[in-house]
């Protein structure tokens, strides 16, 4: 036997191995056979012990997506001839070019010994295949070509201004790589720029655990920011929320179908009449609450949550409310409680300018004060009917927006200030907090449930003042 | 699977409140605003339409010509709730196990979709 036919046959062997491997170690087992023979084969490919360990981990990775077709003829690693499975390997072993590496491992799988394509690779595989190598090896692609950047692409990069041009510029290096490799599995260029985009995003979570490179976290920014533009033009998969409602319709008119008597419209009204005949009592009790709420409020409410949300504005109070009312450590009279202390102060027409305790008629108590503390905190309506906000100055006489704050035991325990652009050059909105001296104690993210965190925001304070005047 | 809501007899809309603890306890808590919103609103509707389709087989085509007519006169609700002490037996407890039966239903739905959408 030639010694070519007899690396064939051991290397059929080996193929014969991996497809009937089960699981990651006896993939990586058998790939670690394939690369021993490809060093004994190819002498330029001379590797050491842990060198052939990389490669064959790492193409097991890329392996690991299910697929009907066997293992072995997807890889060129594994279907070409020495010289593009040595390659394919070193590819694998420098990462220096994720894009290519994944290009000659899975397109040119589908391609015969005369050039021939046999087939379409998956999509997702692919997608996959390439998202993983680029999370794998992909920062230093991107910082290369974030370095190349100039101009309005940069300027745009930096503050997650622009159209979508200006993000396809940032991201053509990338694109060309994935449109290269799109036009290889008979995807247009457009599903690539998509399948970059999803990629990069993933680079944001990497990007944020990292030390010092804030790069991949704007073109993270960017992809999510190119990516909403696409969904608008793309209609978007339906969530399963939106399943369920659809599907509980479906099976609605199914059984109307089947034993509705009624027409139209007639059987939701028969029920909603039902609901409002026999579980009425919240119907008559609302009218007689409009006029007098806090007798029967008096009475439901526990003591300690009157204290606790007295002073919180309306609205900050009924959201907490509704957050006691499914909380399943409490009681369950305590739950329809919080319920319907929720669903009547709702009602009310200024529900977020005042406090919770105008909001039912209640009795007010006392003010109490206390530190700022880092944590969950609530917007206050000490004053009542007015919302305690003010109006001061910031930096070069801007005007910012202050109003009171309480942190979760209804106690005043400061002010957070709008800092008006703040996304205009951060990217977010944001609140400097203040205590109850005037002086600035950490921030608050505008866009999200409000939470003093301790120090300055990485994006820093743009327009807001060290103190404010009391 | 998830207990099933308490319907309150407090709330001011019992069944928007009752879909509302229903997805939370579904796992959707956290779902977008209008997102939620959209939802909660088409699944009251659903609740609604489920309770009167169930009602429907305990009462009698005379007495659903009475509602029609009831409907079409803009009753008022405690002409509605005296047809419905009259002509349904048991309306209470037929609403609320029409309730629970949705409610049952919706939960099961909610847990295979995240299965199927691998959300869980």
């Amino acid at each position: 036997m030639k010694a070519s036919d007899l690396r064939r046959h051991l290397l059929d062997d080996e193929l014969e191995r991996l497809d009937l491997a089960s699981d990651r170690a006896e993939a990586v087992s058998a790939f670690r056979s394939i690369v021993d023979r490809l060093a004994e084969t190819e002498r330029r490919f001379a590797l050491d012990r842990s060198a052939r360990d990389k490669v064959a981990v790492r193409a097991a990775s890329l392996l690991q997506a299910s697929s009907p077709v066997p293992v072995s003829t997807r890889l060129a690693f594994l279907k070409g001839d020495w010289h593009g499975r040595a390659a394919a390997a070193s590819a694998l072993l420098h990462e220096g070019d994720a894009l290519r590496c994944v290009g000659s491992l899975s397109v040119r799988a589908w391609r015969d010994g005369h050039g021939e394509r046999r087939g379409l690779l998956d999509g997702a595989e692919a997608a996959r295949a390439l998202a993983t190598a680029f999370r794998e090896v992909g920062s230093p692609g991107v910082l290369k070509a974030q370095e190349e950047l100039r101009g309005s692409a940069a300027v745009a990069l930096r503050h997650e201004r622009g159209g979508s041009a200006v993000w396809e510029r940032a991201l053509r290096p990338l694109l060309r790589e994935f449109a290269w490799n799109a036009q290889g599995i008979g995807k247009d260029r457009r599903d690539a720029a998509l399948e970059a985009i999803k990629a990069s995003a993933v680079l944001t979570g990497q990007a944020r655990q990292g030390v010092r490179d804030d790069l991949p976290v704007l073109l993270g920014s960017a992809a999510r920011a190119s990516l909403s533009v696409r969904r608008s033009e793309v209609p978007a998969a339906p969530s399963a929320l939106n399943l369920l409602a659809e599907e509980m319709k479906a099976r609605n008119r199914l059984r109307s179908e089947i034993f509705g008597v009624l027409e139209g419209d007639e059987d939701r009204l028969f029920g909603a009449s039902a609901i409002g005949a026999v579980l009425s009592t919240a119907i008559v009790r609302r009218r007689s609450i409009r006029t007098s709420p806090a007798p029967l409020l008096g009475l439901i409410l526990p003591e300690a949550w009157v204290e606790r949300f007295a002073h919180l504005t309306a609205a900050d109070a009924a959201g907490e409310l509704e957050r006691l009312a499914v909380d399943p450590r409490l009681h369950r009279d305590a739950q329809v409680a919080a319920e319907f202390a929720s669903g009547v102060v709702k009602a009310h027409p200024a529900v977020v300018r005042v406090s919770f305790a105008e909001a039912l008629g209640l009795q007010p108590p006392p003010l109490r004060f206390d530190r700022l503390p880092i944590g969950r905190l609530f917007r206050a309506a000490p004053r009542g009917k007015r919302p305690a906000r003010m109006l001061c100055r910031g930096k070069n006489g801007r005007l910012i927006r202050c109003r009171a704050v309480a942190d979760t035991t209804g106690a005043m325990v400061g002010y957070v200030a709008f800092d008006p652009l703040s996304r205009e050059y951060g990217g977010r909105p944001l609140f400097a907090a203040y205590g109850l001296d005037g002086q600035r104690q950490g921030y608050a993210w505008a866009d999200e449930t409000l939470y003093r965190w301790a120090g300055v925001p990485e994006q820093g304070f743009v327009s807001v003042p060290e103190s404010i005047p009391l | 699977m998830e207990e099933l809501p308490f319907i309150s007899k407090l709330a001011h809309d019992p069944v928007r409140a009752y879909v509302e603890t229903l997805l939370a306890k579904a796992g959707f808590a956290h779902a977008g605003g209008v997102e939620r919103a959209e939802a909660v609103e088409t699944l009251t509707a659903e609740a609604e339409r489920r309770i009167g389709l169930e009602l429907m087989q305990a009462v009698d085509p005379h007495s659903l010509q009475a509602f029609r007519q009831l409907a079409a006169e803009d009753a008022t609700e405690e002409e509605l709730a005296a047809f419905f002490d009259v002509r349904v037996p048991d309306a209470e407890a037929r609403v609320r196990q029409a309730l629970e039966a949705f409610g049952r239903e919706c939960l099961e739905r909610a847990t295979a979709l995240r299965a199927e959408l691998h959300l869980s």
